[in-house]
């Protein structure tokens, strides 16, 4: 039975609507085990300036699972210009088009710096790449940067790992009825229920990382997300019924035991 | 002899540590250099351009350049 549409991003479709980011896991078997289970068909990694005298060990082979793509990030840079030059790196680097672009260059919040990301999209789309512009969720600002040629926007929830949940839910619901490329929800997702909650509002997808790294059974967690935003998403194409203040009973009232 | 070894050597920052090497180097020597040839996604920029794997034999480094070497890590 096929559960779900399929998500169409760029040129490749996903049947996982649920992301993965691999930062904090506390060690690689864990990180794969978590991305198996959670049954996710892009993850995404960052870049790192190489230390050296240091030994170097490659998280790419321990992502490398059937289905599974990756979605480098631009996490670091602080401008447009830093920003085309690390997503040129990424692509060198793991031979990929696809690119989480994200500029933040305040340390306390991390919240994303939306001039510099209009400025990289326009370029990097120019230069080819299925650009996935993290923002805030900012509705004018996901139709400027679909304008721009984003493959897709990733409106915050709340700020990056504070596991808050979606705080912006108003502004999402604005970015979903409007946009024409998909909306994959990003940061402060904290609980399946999160999740759920994005899916069956109609994000497109959402990404996960903190809450399933730092969880105490990150596998089991994964699982956990796994099942809600597939639940989400089936609630959400099954069309939820309408919210109302009175109540809409659900069984007869016509009288049963007494006819008077 | 002092001066000449200067003029046969140059000197660049590679992400945050400054080398001397010779003149001549390329990238790929440079990366040999470091036990770093193999390292399957290592990407290269030198003053802000990426330089392809396939030009690593091909691009010499010169005198100040800036070599920016990065590598994938887990990340969100």
């Amino acid at each position: 039975m096929k559960l779900t549409e399929p998500l169409r991003i760029g040129d490749r479709d996903y049947r996982s609507r649920l992301f993965l980011g691999t930062g904090k896991f506390g060690s690689y078997p864990l990180m794969r085990q978590a991305v198996e289970a959670s049954g996710t068909e892009l993850v995404t990694v960052a870049l790192r300036r190489v230390h050296l005298h240091e030994a170097q060990d490659d998280v790419i082979a321990h992502l490398q699972l059937p289905g599974v793509h990756l979605l480098p990030n631009t996490s670091g840079v602080r401008s447009a210009k830093e920003a085309v030059l690390a997503a040129q790196l990424a692509r060198e680097s793991l031979q990929t088009n696809w690119l989480k672009l994200e500029i933040h260059p305040d340390p306390r919040y991390l919240l994303p710096d939306p001039i510099e990301t209009m400025f990289a999209t326009e370029r990097l789309a120019k230069e080819g790449f299925f650009v996935m512009a993290y923002i805030n969720a900012d509705p004018v600002l996901c139709k400027r940067l679909e304008e721009a040629g984003a493959a897709a926007v990733m409106p915050l929830g709340a700020p990056i790992g504070t596991n808050q949940g979606l705080q912006t839910r108003a502004m999402l619901e604005i970015i979903i009825e409007q946009s024409n490329v998909p909306v994959v929800v990003d940061a402060g997702i904290g609980a399946p229920s999160h999740a759920a909650e994005a899916m069956e509002m109609g994000a497109d997808a959402v990404l996960v990382n903190t809450a399933i790294a730092v969880a105490g059974d990150p596998v089991a967690m994964a699982e956990a997300f796994r099942l809600a935003t597939l639940s989400g998403r089936i609630a959400f194409e099954a069309r939820m019924g309408a919210v109302s203040k009175q109540a809409d009973a659900s069984s007869p009232l016509t009288a049963f035991l007494v006819n008077e | 002899m002092l001066a000449v070894e200067r003029e046969e050597m140059i000197r660049i920052v590679l992400n945050d540590d400054e080398l001397v090497l010779d003149q001549d180097c390329t990238v790929d020597a440079l990366l040999k250099q470091l036990s770093m040839a193999e390292a399957e996604r290592i990407a290269v920029a030198v003053n802000d351009n990426v330089v392809r794997r396939s030009d690593w034999s091909s691009y010499r480094l010169n005198d100040k350049d800036r070599v920016l070497m990065i590598a994938p890590i887990q990340g969100g």
